[in-house]
């Protein structure tokens, strides 16, 4: 049994110990996962904002890098056209290349640094790319007429001035449309930044209120666990008393038959010794030892009632006046040895009730021992029992020379495995009571003004019990008369 | 017949434009070997020992381009051996200045042909620079790192 709690134990602590574990897993998985969230979120702010700027930037500048070679070779198509120098002309052709180069370097540029699935429409700089190359083949043509020594006639170079005028406004054109474009975009990434850090403050307060979530549940979940480990211990301690009570039972029965023996025998001897001198010695034993016997009969019919389990009995009438009586000689023994003034008040009037009367031996058994293990070493040492019957309800009042429950425990002594006696309670007696006398329709309550420790019990009962009472008591007196 | 003969027409007109060199001449400027021509046509080049690199260029979808030229201390050595630094000027003006005990001088070339082929001035030549580096480089570096791939080399002006 021993070995059994003692694994029991471990395996609590190992359960307790894992559950902490556990705990502070979750906790740090759910700060790492919500980390990991946040800066995922703000890598990818920065990265769309660094991008986007650089890429708007970048196609700027693609932008008027082309216009300036297309002016460029303007300027050179005009020189040449004063000059009619062949180097002339191939700068011009060179520069409106170039322009043309930068043009589509800048663009694939820009191309790369949009996001997969970014689908934007090139069709207009594809077109400007195309116009480019006309030009050039057109200065091209200009050079190969030179080279063949002929005349490019200077109509054709007004017309290619001309043509690169329009490509330059065509260029210009769609560099405003592109900077309008991109600030609108840049817009909307701006606006997704504040957005996005407005998630990142609540994710955050979420964080922050988790984790006290967390923190009380862990801090709540260890008083459970405490609270069960101390019912575990309450609940082996009662199985313990209760083995103990079965015990008892067994041994008051064995004691009961050889004593109705010596008690029988006794009346016997008495009535031998009729006419004996009442002063004589002999006599005077022969008392003592009656008076001892009858002592243990009753300690033995307490212990018989009292270890009674009151599930298995019937519901029977039964007058709470002989409930009250049997009480002394349950308890009175416990109250001698301490020294204990026990006063049990009679009843103002018969009451009888229907139930199963050790229950209520029960609860005042209870009740007193409370009474006794709270006072037993204080100098004032009293219990008063006062009941009082009116109107179908009985009022008993249970009072010791105690001073009171403290506050704090005010509240809990009516659960069930609340014990203030640290080591030697079950904590299942008050909690039990309340429930039996709950079982009668009645109530029980400490009271809290009375200046020193008072319980009142209250049980309702009905005048049309007694004659049934008397009907069943006499019921039994003929079985008895029967089966002697 | 007439058919054949039309392919193969056009077939030596293709090969014979990707072989022209492009018109755009390179100038050499400042404290240069003075026994070179101080202009010339990138087909001038093929007299030095080429070296050819394969790369990824970032510039045209990392695709694997075979490119052919001088590294940049082979530029030092060859055209301004007692040159300390060199500014390299684009088309559109643009420049940048490498030292001659630049850490990546063997790594950085100024190329003039792309799988065998000129480079023509719409398609970034006739001369550029890229870094052999084998590897895609990151949209995040490429901002930095292409400063020094200067397109449409025009003038080497030594110092």
């Amino acid at each position: 049994m021993s070995n059994k709690n003692r694994i029991s134990g471990h395996q609590v602590e190992d359960n307790k110990n894992m559950a902490n574990r556990r705990a502070i897993l979750s906790s740090i998985a759910l700060f790492i996962s919500i980390f990991f969230v946040a800066l995922l979120l703000g890598r990818n702010i920065s990265h769309d904002i660094e991008t986007s700027v650089y890429s708007y930037r970048l196609f700027s500048r693609g932008y008027l890098q082309s216009t300036n070679a297309l002016f460029d070779t303007q300027r050179l198509l005009e020189r040449y056209l004063r000059t009619q120098t062949y180097g002339d002309l191939e700068k011009a052709y060179i520069r409106a290349q170039s322009g043309k180069g930068l043009f589509l370097a800048f663009l694939n540029e820009y191309k790369r640094s949009l996001r997969p699935g970014i689908e934007e429409n090139f069709a207009d700089q594809h077109r400007t790319l195309a116009l480019f190359s006309e030009v050039i083949t057109e200065i091209e043509q200009g050079l190969d007429i030179l080279e063949e020594e002929m005349v490019f006639e200077p109509t054709r170079v007004s017309h290619i001035i001309e043509r690169i005028g329009d490509l330059n406004e065509l260029v210009l054109a769609q560099e405003a449309k592109a900077w309008f474009d991109r600030a609108l975009s840049f817009d909307s990434v701006q606006k997704k930044v504040v957005s996005n850090r407005q998630l990142l403050v609540i994710l955050c307060i979420f964080l922050f209120f988790a984790m006290i979530a967390l923190g009380y549940f862990i801090l709540k979940r260890r008083k459970l666990e405490q609270e069960v480990e101390s019912n575990r211990l309450r609940l082996l301690n009662s199985h313990r008393m209760l083995a103990l009570g079965e015990f008892s039972a067994s041994v008051a029965h064995e004691v009961n038959n050889p004593l109705s023996i010596i008690l029988w025998r006794l009346n016997i001897v008495f009535k031998e010794l009729a006419g004996i001198d009442e002063d004589s010695k002999l006599k005077k034993n022969l008392d003592s030892i009656k008076v001892q016997s009858q002592r243990i009969d009753k300690i033995i019919k307490g212990i018989k009632l009292l270890s009674q389990n009151s599930n298995n009995l019937d519901n029977e009438y039964f007058c709470l006046n002989k409930v009250l009586e049997s009480l002394e000689d349950v308890i009175c023994n416990k109250a001698d040895l301490y020294n204990i003034k026990l006063k049990i008040e009679p009843m103002n009037q018969p009451v009888v009730m229907f139930g199963k009367p050790v229950q209520l031996v029960q609860v005042f058994t209870n009740l007193l021992n409370n009474s006794i293990d709270a006072i037993h070493d204080k100098s004032e040492r009293w219990i008063h029992i006062e009941p009082f019957a009116e109107n179908g309800m009985v009022e008993i009042k249970i009072t010791d020379s105690g001073h009171g429950i403290p506050k704090e425990d005010q509240r809990e002594i009516f659960n069930l495995f609340y014990s203030s006696k640290k080591t030697e309670g079950t904590g299942i007696g008050l909690g039990l009571s309340a429930q039996m006398v709950k079982s009668f329709g009645g109530s029980l309550n400490y009271n809290h003004r009375h200046p020193n420790t008072q319980f009142i019990l209250r049980l309702p009962y009905s005048e049309f019990h007694l004659p049934k009472f008397h009907e069943q008591e006499a019921r039994r007196e003929k079985e008895s008369l029967n089966n002697s | 017949m007439k058919g054949i003969f039309t392919i193969l027409l056009a077939l030596v007109f293709i090969s014979n434009a990707n072989a022209r060199v492009p018109r755009q001449k390179i100038h050499l400027v400042g404290n240069y070997d003075k026994s070179i021509k101080s202009s010339f046509k990138v087909d001038f080049l093929n007299k030095y020992k080429l070296k050819k690199i394969k790369i990824r260029d970032p510039y045209q979808d990392n695709n694997f381009y075979e490119f052919e030229g001088l590294s940049l201390a082979d530029i030092f050595n060859y055209f301004g051996p007692k040159a300390k630094s060199l500014d390299v000027v684009a088309i559109n003006l643009y420049k940048i200045n490498f030292k001659r005990n630049h850490p990546r001088a063997k790594k950085t070339f100024f190329v003039f042909k792309e799988n065998g082929k000129f480079i023509n001035v719409d398609k970034m030549g006739p001369m550029r620079i890229v870094r052999d580096y084998q590897g895609i480089i990151k949209d995040t570096d490429l901002a930095l790192e292409g400063v020094e791939w200067v397109w449409m080399i025009k003038e080497l002006r030594f110092e």
